[in-house]
């Protein structure tokens, strides 16, 4: 009888302590085990150049396609293949218009390491964020700054704006895909499920492309709308709300929306009916849901974040964006409006007309 | 004379309550035949309880907590909610909440819980709060509804008629806004528009919450059903649960008791409250007394069943119990008149407390202020209780063109009453004997037992020389009967022996 071998670790593992084109040295492999973070499994690394930069860089694991039960392998590598191309193609194209508010890949490339079957690994290297994400930041800023929260919302809007701009849709935006860097900037990260007009990644068939937890409800339900524009800019624009919810009570929006559901209503996961069916029972809970969001804010404010987040958040995608942007033709969901909106709020806050600044 | 509320006819009529209490009955939880599960993708939480196991802060636990709860796997996250609500001092209330609903699992229904206050100024407060409301949510169709529920208690029939057709066109299909509809129109007198919203919804015809409210419908607005058959195939095709068809199967025994077919109905009837809810509760007690079903009092104490307990209290005996179920009945469905008929009926000629009924008579005047019923029960209560101005002014506000053949027999008794208490003896005893003759001519010998035994009470109080020959008039024709106030009424005419009198 053979003994039995240990399987070799995948490839997308073993980069640490290797050099890389560019000089890009791999540090420590990140806590994070390996996963599927975006379109496809990959794991994280600290990287450092020699010039002293740092960076994250993503390391894709083809041998995931070796173990995925529900297609052939050369389908599942196909579609890990056209994963990273497509991300590689949005983070090319902000990189290109110099979108500020993203976080974009600073190289890209392949390395050997060695490993029967599957040796070649293909890593992307981003700016690596000092701050971590918005969980990580929420941790230590005292509850009160408002200041913060307003910033961060300012950078957000205006990141999901520039995206809009180049007819990127983000679709999964979540306080872990908000980097924080030390200059107490935040930008977006992770487009591993974006979208992009006139691409068509493996994952554009997918209900809910982004984080189901955070899922505006059309797409929870499976009532996604057929058009193209509408479904994936207002997908973003009900995101930009969750997160005025989340800075402010530490929950998305989508949450707080099926806590004031009836069981049975919320859910989603069985649901086969139509969008109307379910539509009157999200738009009361919607309304229960503002109505405890607004109790988490400082007087002045409450007005400005609640009107947002009604505009925003609404259940209806069709009633979902500035009352003054819904007549224009394709600018429903623009968030232009929100950006500045933003940016006042934050110059109020820091003239201190919400209240004190901790 | 009180007037009885008539317990020959009731129909499956949806009930129509708060939101709330509707949802946490069960009775807006969606029909599914199939209960297919579908997985996202990609295993989120699974992620988010690693992020949170090596950070252990706050933020991370939140995140964990709150994809647990939209996942409705919430078991997974013990242990970042117990952490949340360890450290509640300084972390959002809406965390919190659905930390605790994580550990609790989901709310507990409130079916038990009492209805809600039915005073006038809680009633206005809600009002009030309800269009502040909609001024930030005019798209919300069920606070609509629950606006046009609080006019109709209050009688503002055209302002709730107005929130009502506002909820239609927001949500046409919706259960609860159709079944609202559908009691709100018929409580309005419209039984056509009633029938009309229920059959214009698409759905209608797949869903037997609203088919049961059809079927109900339908026989008061002179129509027949176009949808029986289909009924009747769903009740067969056994892909929903016992409760989900319960008021279907009672409208539809209904039907068949009212054309003869006994069997079908006795086996429908059975269906009904094999699980039931408090509606298919009370129509079993209604139809208990023809001899297709037996209600045990483990039916009785089905939620909210306040009509069901109010009658079957009535029906042995025990008055007291069934004039506070009356009043539950009332709170419950305020826009009623059933419950204050009943109830100010039961404490006058039962209880013989003409201040209780003369107060549940009033209130349910709020929301059917034409009632004709009402308005006699609470003008017989008030010339007991003395007032007579006030009875008077009440009676001037019946409506004679409204009233049906026993309404027209109450209405001459009840002012043969007037006239006794104001001393004219001989027009109350000509008024009297008019009511006599039409309940004769009308075939109503209940209710000619019943005005003959109140003109009895009346003759002896008033100490006439002819009471005597009224008093055995009044005992001939009670003799034999076995309605419940008919009963009560000869023995407390026996037993005063025309000495004392009273009504």
């Amino acid at each position: 009888m053979q003994p039995q071998q240990a399987p070799n670790p995948p490839a997308a593992m073993l980069l640490e302590g290797m050099t890389l084109d560019g000089g890009w040295k791999v540090r420590k492999r990140l806590e994070k085990p390996l996963d599927a973070t975006g379109g496809y499994f990959s794991c994280g690394y600290s990287v450092e150049c020699e010039d002293g930069r740092k960076g994250f860089l993503k390391a894709l694991d083809y041998s995931r396609a070796f173990f995925q039960t529900d297609k052939p392998i050369s389908v599942a590598l196909q579609e890990l293949t056209e994963s990273l191309n497509f991300e590689k193609y949005v983070l090319a194209r902000c990189r290109d218009r110099r979108l500020d508010r993203v976080v974009i890949s600073i190289a890209d490339g392949t390395v050997e390491v060695g490993q029967p079957g599957i040796g070649t690994v293909e890593y992307l290297i981003f700016e690596f964020a000092d701050g971590g994400d918005l969980r990580k930041q929420m941790s230590v800023v005292n509850n009160l700054d408002f200041l913060w929260r307003l910033k961060m919302l300012h950078h957000i809007a205006t990141g999901l704006y520039q995206l809009h701009q180049q007819g990127i849709a983000h679709q999964d935006v979540k306080p872990s895909n908000v980097l924080v860097f030390g200059d107490g900037l935040s930008k977006l990260a992770d487009f591993g499920r974006a979208a992009c007009r006139g691409q068509h990644p493996p994952h554009e068939e997918i209900d809910v492309p982004g984080d189901v937890t955070y899922a505006p409800p059309e797409l929870l339900y499976r009532c996604p709308d057929p058009d193209w524009e509408k479904r994936r800019f207002s997908c973003d624009a009900y995101l930009l709300g969750s997160m005025v919810v989340y800075l402010f009570t530490g929950q998305a929006m989508t949450a707080l929306i099926l806590s004031e559901m009836s069981h049975d209503h919320a859910q989603w996961q069985f649901y086969d009916g139509d969008f109307a069916d379910i539509k009157p029972y999200l738009v009361d809970a919607f309304g229960r849901a503002i109505e405890k969001f607004s109790q988490h804010l400082p007087g002045k404010l409450a007005p400005h974040l609640v009107e947002i987040v009604r505009q925003l958040c609404t259940p209806d995608p069709e009633r979902r964006g500035h009352p003054r942007e819904r007549v224009p033709k394709g600018r429903q969901f623009s968030l232009e409006r929100y950006r500045t909106t933003f940016d006042l709020l934050v110059k109020r806050a820091e003239v201190g007309l919400f209240g004190p600044i901790p | 004379m009180s007037a009885p509320l008539d317990d020959k006819t009731r129909a499956v009529l949806p009930r129509w309550r708060d939101l709330g209490t509707t949802l946490s009955s069960g009775e807006l939880d969606f029909v599914r035949e199939t209960r297919v599960e579908r997985r996202p993708d990609i295993d989120f939480l699974s992620q988010k309880i690693r992020d949170w196991e090596a950070k252990r802060t706050v933020p991370f636990a939140a995140d964990a907590v709150g994809a647990a709860f939209v996942l409705g796997r919430g078991s997974e996250a013990t242990d970042a909610a117990e952490f949340l609500l360890s450290r509640s001092s300084d972390i959002p209330q809406a965390t919190l909440d659905i930390a605790a609903r994580v550990l609790i699992g989901p709310k507990g229904a409130a079916e038990n819980s009492e209805p809600e206050e039915t005073d006038v100024q809680a009633i206005r407060g809600r009002i009030h709060s309800l269009r502040k409301r909609l001024h930030d949510e005019p798209a919300n169709a069920f606070l609509w509804v629950e606006l046009a529920r609080r006019y109709a208690s209050l009688g503002f029939n055209e302002q709730g008629g107005r929130a009502i057709q506002i909820a239609l066109y927001l949500a046409p299909n919706n259960r609860f806004v159709l079944r609202a509809a559908a009691r709100f129109f018929h409580n309005g007198g419209d039984a056509r528009r009633a029938h009309d919203a229920l059959k214009a919804s698409e759905v209608t015809r797949r869903d037997p919450w609203l088919l049961a409210a059809e079927l109900a419908v339908a026989p008061l607005a002179g129509r027949t059903s176009s949808f029986v058959k289909g009924a009747r195939s769903l009740l067969a095709g056994g892909g929903h649960s016992a409760f989900q068809l319960t008021e279907l199967a009672s409208s539809l025994a209904t039907l068949e008791l009212e054309s003869s077919n006994t069997r079908v109905a006795r086996r429908l009837f059975r269906q009904s409250v094999e699980d039931p809810n408090d509606n298919s509760v009370a129509q079993a007690r209604w139809a208990s007394q023809f001899g297709v079903i037996e209600v045990d009092e483990r039916l009785l104490e089905t939620p909210r069943s306040y009509e069901a307990r109010s009658w079957h209290a009535y029906q042995v005996g025990q008055w007291q119990t069934a004039l506070s179920e009356a009043w539950l009945w009332l709170k419950d469905q305020p826009f009623s008149s059933s419950p204050a008929i009943h109830g100010s009926y039961t404490a006058s000629v039962f209880l013989q407390d003409h201040q209780e009924a003369t107060r549940i008579a009033l209130a349910g005047l709020r929301a059917n202020r034409r009632d004709p019923k009402l308005l006699n029960n609470l003008v017989f209560s008030l010339a007991n209780e003395g007032r007579l101005d006030s009875a008077d002014e009440f009676f001037d506000a019946i409506d004679p063109s409204t009233l049906d053949d026993q309404g027209q027999v109450v209405h001459l008794a009840t002012s043969g009453l007037l006239r006794y208490r104001r001393g004219d003896i001989a027009a109350g005893r000509g008024f009297y004997l008019a009511a006599l003759e039409k309940a004769a001519a009308l075939s109503l010998p209940a209710l000619r037992a019943m005005a003959a035994l109140f003109f009895a009470g009346e003759e002896a109080r008033a100490r006439s020389p002819q009471a005597t020959e009224i008093i055995r008039l009044a005992l001939d024709l009670g003799r034999n009967r076995t309605e419940p106030d008919v009963r009560v009424l000869t023995d407390r005419l026996k037993l005063n022996d025309g000495l004392h009198g009273g009504s």
